[in-house]
C-alpha cells in the first residue's frame, strides 16, 4: 500500500516459524528497493528480521505465544519496524547494556537490533518492540 | 533448503535464504553430522546472499567451537561488503577465516 506521501505500508500476522520470518523479510525488501541502496536496507533489514527472529524463538516457542504480528512503513526518509507477540514478554532492560561476546554462540540477538536501529523502544511488558532507522541521504542514491 | 557438499575432511555449505534461523535451524543437525563423521574444515559460502542474523551467526559459532578442538577451522567466504562490516564489528574475524571472494580471495 503507498499513500499519497509516497509511504509504503507492509502488515502482517505470520505463524511462529521461520520461514515465515524470511517471507516477511522478502516482502519488505521489495518496498525498499526503490528507496534505498543496499548499505541502507541491510542494516534495516537485519534489525527487522532479528525482532521478528526474537520473537518467534522467545515470544512463541518458549513464551507460549501463537503469532507475531508485524507492521513496517518505509517513507522518503524514515523507515519503521514494530513487531509484537502474544507471548509473556520479557525484561529487556539488562539486555540494553550487555555486549555479546565473540566465542559464545547466542546473545546477539538485540545488539544487533541496536547496531542498526537508530531508534529502539520496547513496551513496557517486552513482547513489542519498534525500529525506526532514518537512511543518510547519500545512501538513498537508487540502485 | 541449504546445500551440503562434504568431503573427506572438508564441508561446503551454501546456506539458504543467507545464515539466518531458518536455514540455521536446518543445518545444525546436518553440520554435526558432518563433523561426527571426520570434517574438521567446514566452509560458509555466503557468496550472492546478504541475509544474516544472530541465529545464523550462532551457528558459526557453535560449529567453530566444535572444530577447533579438533584442529579444524571455519572459513566464511563470498561475504559481502556488509556481512564481512558486521562480523568484524562483532569481533568475529579474529576467531573465524573470513574471505570476501568465493573461492576464498579477496
Amino acid at each position: 500500500m503507498v499513500d499519497r506521501g509516497g509511504t509504503r505500508r507492509f502488515q502482517a500476522r505470520i505463524a511462529p516459524d521461520y520461514r515465515a520470518v524470511d517471507r516477511v523479510v522478502e516482502a519488505v525488501e521489495a518496498l525498499l528497493v526503490t528507496e534505498a541502496c543496499r548499505r541502507a536496507s541491510f542494516g534495516f533489514r537485519l534489525a527487522l528480521r532479528e525482532a521478528l527472529v526474537n520473537a518467534v524463538r522467545h515470544g512463541c516457542h518458549r513464551g507460549g505465544g501463537s503469532e507475531v504480528e508485524v507492521e513496517v512503513t518505509v517513507g522518503p526518509e524514515r523507515w519503521e519496524a514494530r513487531v509484537a507477540d502474544d507471548g509473556p514478554g520479557f525484561d529487556w532492560k539488562p539486555h540494553l547494556a550487555k555486549v555479546p561476546v565473540p566465542t559464545v554462540s547466542a546473545g546477539r540477538g538485540i545488539a544487533l537490533i541496536r547496531l542498526y536501529g537508530d531508534e529502539v523502544e520496547f513496551n513496557g511488558r517486552g513482547n513489542e518492540i519498534r525500529i525506526v532507522c532514518r537512511p543518510e541521504p547519500a545512501d538513498l542514491q537508487r540502485r | 533448503m541449504s546445500v551440503i557438499e562434504q568431503g573427506k575432511s572438508v564441508v561446503r555449505v551454501r546456506p539458504e535464504p543467507g545464515l539466518v534461523a531458518s536455514a540455521a535451524e536446518e543445518l545444525k543437525p546436518r553440520l554435526l553430522e558432518a563433523v561426527r563423521s571426520g570434517a574438521v574444515e567446514v566452509v560458509f559460502d555466503l557468496e550472492g546472499t546478504d541475509q544474516i542474523d544472530s541465529l545464523g551467526i550462532g551457528l558459526l559459532i557453535a560449529t567453530h567451537n566444535t572444530v577447533t578442538p579438533k584442529g579444524g577451522r571455519v572459513r566464511v567466504v563470498g561475504t559481502s561488503p556488509d556481512v564481512a562490516r558486521l562480523l568484524k564489528s562483532m569481533r568475529l574475524d579474529r576467531h573465524l577465516a573470513l574471505e570476501q571472494g568465493p573461492d576464498g580471495s579477496g
